[in-house]
Formats: C-alpha cells, structure tokens, sequence
C-alpha cells in the first residue's frame, strides 16, 4: 500500500496542482549551494517557489565576476508535510566564480500569475584556490597537454623563403599516438592561410611505431607541391580532424573523455580537431635585373631537350616535336615554350604529359607535344626551341635553348588510281587518274552538334514574325473600319463632285459657276469640321457662327466671310469681278478649305 | 563531350594518324562523330577511309563534310575520287541547283513571308485611295507573281531539304570491303533469306521511303533486325536494307 502510495502520489498531487486544487500562499527563498566555493569551482544558484508550479518570469541580475549559467534546469515537485499538501517550483543556475571575493545576487522582481514577487538577494562567497584545487588543475594542464601530443601535425618545408611561382616540395605528416583509439581519418590536412597553392594531396605513407615525445605514434605523411602565390611574409599551417572511440561518460568532471580510461571504452565516436603550429614563411618576388625576354615563369633547376619523330615527310604530313623540360621546378604551373617556326610550319597547340612525383609535381619530366606540319618541300630546318627559367638556389636566371633539327620535306605524295573496268567502259581505254589526295588537316575547326537541315517552319521566330505582320494587318484594317463614316464618305464624295464642278466651269470661264460651286462647298465643308447635318440650308451668318463656335482663328473666318461674300454678290447682286480674278479666287477658296479640316 | 575535349581527343587522332595507326585514328574520329561534327573531324575520317579502300564510308563522310563546309573544292574534287573508285556514275547521284539547296529553304520562307505580307500590309493601308484601275491591275499582278516565285522556290528547296533527308549512303556492314563484291543488296522481303531484288554498289545513294505519318518504313524482324525499305534515285531499284547496311548523311534521329 506505502509503495503503491509513494508511486502515485506526487502524480495525483500534480494533478490536482494542475488543476488549481492546491493552492497556497505563494513564498520564493533563493540561495548559493554550497554558499562558500573556491575560486575552481562552481556552485548553483537556487530560486524555489513555493505554492506554484507555474513556470516564473523574471532575469537573473548581472553580478560582476560571477558567471549563470543559460537556460537554467526546473524542478517541479510536490509532496504532503504534516499532512498539507505542498508543491514547489525549483530553477538552478550553475555559477562559475571569475575570482575571488564575497559577491551578493541582490533582490530582483519575478512574474508569477500576473503578480510580482521578490527573489531575496543572497551572497556567494568565493575563496582562494586550495592545495587540492591547484593539483587538479596542473592535472587538466597535463592531460590537455597529453591530448595535444596524442595527435598533432607537422609541417616542414625545404626553406623559410619561397620565390613568388615557386614550387618546393612539402610534407605534412599526422601523428597520432598509438594508445589513441582513433577509428579514421575524417578529413585529410587542408592548408590555412592564403598567401600559398598547393597541389592535391593524394594518398599518405604510413609508418609504424615512431618514437616522440616518449610516446610511440603512427604517422601519416602526405607529400605535395607547395608554391608561392602571394609576395610578402604569410602564416601557414594545417588543420584536420580524425574520428576517437570514447567512453559514454558525460559526467566527466574535466569534459576529457580520453583519460579517465586507459583503453577508452567502447562507447561513441566523436570528432577531433588536430592542427598543426604556424609558420611564417616569406614569399620573395622574382628579380626583375636580367630577366630574359622568353621567361615565362618557370623556377627551378631544369633542362630541355627535343626531338623529332621523323626527319623525312611529305609535304602536309604532321610530325611531332617532342619538347622536355625535366628537373625540380614549378611543373604544374609551366607553360609551354613558346616555338617560332616561321611560315614553312603550321604548329598546333601542344599536348602536355608530366612524369614524375605526381603529388608534388615538383620533380621528373614535363613533356609539351606540339603536331608540326611542313606547308613546303625542301631541305627544312627546325630552329631550337629557347627556354629561360629562374633557379631559386642559385638566385639567377638561366637560358637554354635546344638543338636545330633538320627535316626533309617532300612534295606531296601523288596517289594513282587503279583501273577500274565496269560494264558499261569495258571497250574504252584505260584511264588513269592523277590527283592529289587530301591532306590530313591537324585543327578541328568548327564544332556543331547536329547534322541537321534547317526547318524553318518550326521556327519560334518565324511564327513570332507572322503573329507581329498579322496584328499590324488586323490593326490597319480595323483602324481603317473604324474611320469609315458612310455619311462622311457622302459628303466628301459630293465635296470632290463640287471641286470638279468648280474647276469645269473655271475652264470655260463661268464666273456665276465657280461663285456657285465655291460657296457650295465652303457649306459642305464647314458642315463636315463642325460636325453640321443639313449643310445645304446653311447661311453665311450661321457659317460664321459655325466657324466661331469651333474655335477657327479670326483670319480664317475674315476670309471665308470675304469668298461667301464674292460668291453672294456674284451670285445674288449680279456684280462680276471678271474672268481674270475667279482663278485667283478659286485658289483662294482652295488654300482656305484646306485650313478648315 | 564539350569542345575541348572533343578537340583532344582530335588531336589524339591526328596523332595516331601521324604515327601509322590509322585503325585508331578512325576509331578516335568515329567516337567524336557519335558526338559532334565538324568539317575537317568529317573530311580526315573519309580520307582515312579512302586510304584504308573503304570508298563508301569515305563517300558518306565527304558528304558529311560538304554539308558542313559546301564551298570547299578540295572536299569535292576528294568526293568525285572517291565515287569514281566505287564504280558510282554521276548520274546515280541526286542533283541539286543551288539556288534551291536545303540550305536556302529559310530565305525562301522568310522572303515569301515578307513579300505577302508587305503586300497585304500595303493594300490595307492604301486602299482608301483612289488608285486607277491600271495602278491596281499592275500592283496585284506584281504581288500574284513575286508570291508564286517565291513559294516555288521555298517549295522546291524544302523537296531537297526533305530528298536529303531521306538519304542513305549504301555501306558493306563491316569495314572490309575486299569481302564483299556483289554491292549491297536490296531484297524482295524484309528477311536474310530472301533473294536480292537488286544490288547497288557500297557507297551509292539510297532514298527511304516513308510512311503517311513521315516516318521511313521499317519493318523489325523476329531476330529484332530493323528493316528499311529504300530505293535509288530513280526509282529504278528498290528493295529492304538492313539497317547496318547504311548510313544517313545527315543526323535523322532513328
């Protein structure tokens, strides 16, 4: 019965916590546990809340020299004492003390179910480290020196200068201690620090039981190209990471799961960061005083040679000049020589092949395969190939060149056709065909991707080009529709009817015929502009009204006054101003019907 | 294969070519051609083949290289070489004018296309003028003509567009060809026991033909061989090829 009580009691006093079934008078007490420490350890800061379990709002002063810990744990529980049912909220800081001295968290509000409380201030009291404290922490200086010595690199270069484009031949190696359970090597060596390039680095030489340190290791060596690539003083080291079997041990006091066991369990893996000390190499530029006009870059102790894979050929036969550059140097940066042939040789871009240390590519033998093709027949010469370089121990540069190949270029080769007897030429004699077959062409050219006929009718452009032709076809004919007013078109037609008329009775001198079809379509006209419908009963005046109200300028109404009025008094008053004026004033009527649109 | 390395491995091949080994020279052109095209990637492989005295893949890729590079004389005057050492007559061969070439068939289309439509365009918008009747006689019959020239000519050359790509160059099926003497044959039915309609030389021009749905007709036989049926430029000899027995000019995409 106690044990079935004990197991579910707090959950039914939680429960009925939950529920608001308990509760009491809300009361907070804060203190340091232990309230005295020294300066190597930590303590906890305690708030317990009594009466609640609701989660309290609030912040911890800052307190200089004292370090809380973030987020903090919660406690909840509650039980019965004397009977009375009890719940509380607990929330505990760790506190790591910065030195030593008496420090006081003073009060600070905290919000609780909308009410403010008081957290009572508290004081910690920090003493000076003790004997046992100090043999604790030379102990974690030990092992923290111990876990650097369990796995560390090291990186050596030849020199500590480099010229600028130099390669020298590196080395990293990674040491790791043999009692270290080291399961594999997550990331290889990669390089910090910018003033450098390396080469790739390709697979390590392993040995076995070195002895250092008074430890005995496996090292992992991994040897590379490194060249200058900044001029001036740069830093550079190594950095990786190797994957340790540790022991499941969270609650190591010194957060070293390496140490506490010897064999250093079965447990999980967890990633180790191993990096290597910097070293500050400097980075000289090249001298500029004698430098060779055909320096191209290369630095080193070299030498070259060429060959020919022939020395007789027919015109338009490529051959290969063979160019190698051997030594210790800068192969992967080394550009080709650069072969001036003249016009007797077309030269196609070379082909590079390197042998030697493949992961520094700093010593063996870098060959540049140019494919030389003779365009002339005769007795040719291949001039030397020159190369210049910088030797970086020597401090000096070098010139060398090749020797002169002499090469005899035939004419081309004359192909003859055999006979070919068919049927149909049998009874003809016998022809033989001389031409010149087609020569080998050593470049590429163009490159395309389809063998293919064009078809345009499944062209996007194409159609685009119909759509645009047919909306500018659809916009000019409806444009056109739209302008088109059947009365208006009446009108205009009766408008050219009336010039005609005008112009006829100018022809045979008609005065009363001119004034007539003039004043006729000064009417139409200004009926069309001013938007008039029966323009065949309209007077002078209403013209002028017309004209004004649609905002004519007055020169333009005068001078249609003066042709109405002409044309009135010819028409009506009988007066004539002669055959000579009615072409002056027909021209008149036409320049002024022109202004009234 | 991008073009660099489509170029080295060029190289490589010119290379080999200069070294003796002509079978590897072939073999490095052939991989590009499975890939990308040039003129001269063309034109080496068919003077190789002409060197090894397989004159029919060395007439295919003549005019593989022609079609890339048409101006070329050499490729030509290489081709009319080749041909004539397959016993091939000129007049076997399809003719082209030039001016209706495959190539030609966009400049026919977009020409036509401008020319009507700038013909309708005009129309519509002049046409509220008064034009004599004279005027618009002369304007249509100028626009009916120029309409019916250029559709000719974009219909003529779009027939050699679909002509070309209907052709097949007629080759032995492996590259041996002392083996074979009889030329390739084209069979009364799509099957190895069936006897030869005729025999055109290796290297003659071949015309598929085709189905109503534009696609060549082919028959696939119970050993899973494709057959196509394919006839000469004149029609006159007609039969089923196998398809390792040719090859297309262009790339047909079957």
């Amino acid at each position: 019965m106690n044990r079935i009580s004990s197991r579910f009691l707090p959950a039914i006093l939680l429960w009925m916590a939950s529920l608001g079934m308990i509760h009491g008078e809300i009361r907070i007490e804060a203190a340091f546990d232990p309230p005295t420490i020294t300066s190597a350890n930590t303590t906890t800061y305690k708030i317990i809340v009594h009466g609640s379990q609701q989660g309290p709002i609030g912040s911890v002063p800052s307190v200089e020299g004292l370090t809380f810990s973030s987020p903090p744990r919660t406690l909840r529980s509650a039980s019965f004492i004397n009977g009375v049912p009890s719940i509380r909220f607990e929330l505990s800081f760790t506190v790591t003390p910065e030195k030593q001295g008496s420090f006081i968290v003073p009060s600070w509000n905290l919000q609780l179910e909308d009410n403010s409380y008081i957290v009572p201030s508290t004081r910690l009291q920090v003493l000076p480290p003790n004997q046992r404290d100090m043999l604790r922490q030379a102990e974690l200086r030990q092992q923290q020196a111990d876990l650097r010595e369990a796995a560390f690199l090291e990186f050596s270069c030849p020199r500590p200068y480099l010229y600028k484009g130099e390669t020298v031949a590196a080395k990293v190696s990674l040491f790791l201690w043999n009692r270290l359970p080291v399961t594999r090597i997550e990331q290889v060596p990669t390089k910090i620090g910018s003033g450098f390039s390396m080469t790739e680095l390709g697979q390590p030489e392993e040995q076995r039981d070195v002895r250092k340190f008074n430890k005995t290791y496996s090292v992992y060596s991994w040897n590379f190209g490194l060249t200058g690539a900044l001029a001036g003083k740069h830093n550079i080291s190594f950095d990786s990471s190797i994957r340790v079997r540790v022991k499941n041990n969270r609650n190591s006091p010194f957060s070293n799961p390496f140490f506490n066991d010897p064999f250093f369990g079965f447990g999980r893996e967890e990633g180790l960061k191993v990096s290597s000390e910097s070293l500050n190499l400097e980075i000289r530029p090249l001298p500029m005083a004698n430098r060779p006009n055909n320096f191209q870059g290369a630095i080193g102790n070299l030498s070259i040679v060429s060959s020919l894979d022939m020395n007789r050929v027919s015109v338009g036969d490529p051959i290969r000049l063979t160019c190698e550059i051997s030594g210790t140097g800068n192969f992967a940066a080394m550009p080709a020589p650069d072969l001036s042939l003249g016009e007797s040789f077309k030269v196609g871009p070379p082909a590079f092949s390197f042998e030697g240390n493949q992961n520094s590519k700093q010593e063996g033998a870098q060959t540049f395969e140019f494919i030389v093709t003779p365009l002339q027949a005769g007795l040719l010469e291949i001039p030397p190939v020159s190369f210049s370089y910088f030797d970086p121990e020597k401090e000096k540069y070098f010139s060398l060149s090749t020797s002169a190949h002499r090469l005899r270029v035939d004419p081309g080769e004359e192909w003859i056709a055999p006979e070919i007897s068919t049927p149909s030429t049998a009874t003809e004699s016998p022809k033989k065909t001389v031409q010149n077959l087609f020569q080998t062409e050593s470049e590429p050219g163009k490159w395309i991707h389809v063998l293919a006929t064009p078809d345009p009718l499944k062209s996007n452009a194409f159609w685009t080009m119909q759509i645009i032709f047919s909306g500018i076809f659809i916009g000019i004919v409806l444009f056109r529709l739209k302008a088109r007013n059947p009365r208006l078109e009446v009108r205009k037609q009766k408008e050219r009817l009336l010039e005609a008329k005008a112009r006829d009775a100018l022809k045979h001198k008609d005065v009363s015929g001119v004034h007539q079809a003039i004043r006729r379509r000064i009417r139409l006209r200004v009926g069309i502009a001013c938007d008039h419908s029966n323009t065949s009963a309209l007077s002078s005046s209403e013209i002028i009204t017309l004209l004004n109200a649609s905002g004519y300028s007055d020169t333009i109404v005068h001078e249609i006054l003066e042709l109405l009025k002409v044309c009135d008094e010819s028409e009506y008053a009988g007066t004539s101003n002669g055959s000579s004026n009615i072409e002056s004033t027909f021209q008149r009527a036409q320049a002024i019907l022109k202004k009234i649109k | 294969m991008n073009g660099e390395s489509s170029d080295k491995l060029f190289y490589d091949a010119v290379r080999a070519e200069a070294s003796g080994d002509l079978e590897k020279a072939i073999e490095i052109y052939s991989n590009i051609s499975q890939e990308t095209h040039s003129a001269n990637l063309h034109a080496n492989l068919a003077n190789l083949f002409f060197k090894m005295r397989d004159y029919a893949r060395s007439i295919l890729h003549f005019r593989k290289a022609i079609w890339i590079e048409p101006g070329n004389r050499d490729y030509r005057a290489n081709l009319s070489l080749a041909l004539e050492m397959s016993g091939i007559h000129p007049q076997d061969l399809p003719e082209t004018d030039p001016a209706f070439s495959p190539r030609n068939q966009t400049f026919w289309l977009i020409g036509l296309s401008i020319f009507v439509w700038s013909g309708l365009l005009l129309f519509a918008y002049f046409f509220p003028l008064r034009m004599g009747k004279a005027t618009r006689l002369w304007a249509a019959g100028i626009w009916i003509t120029g309409t019916f020239f250029l559709c000719r000519g974009f219909v003529l050359s779009h027939t050699e567009s679909t002509c070309l790509n209907r052709e097949v160059i007629a080759l032995h099926p492996s590259a041996q060809p002392d083996k074979f003497t009889d030329g390739i044959s084209l069979r009364v039915f799509a099957g190895d026991g069936s006897a030869a309609n005729t025999h055109v030389p290796a290297g003659s021009s071949l015309f598929l033909d085709l189905d109503a749905k534009g696609f060549p007709r082919i028959h696939q036989s119970q050993s899973g061989e494709k057959w196509f049926l394919a006839r000469s430029y004149s029609g006159s000899n007609k039969g089923w090829i196998k398809r390792d027995e040719f090859d297309p000019v262009l790339d047909l995409g079957f």
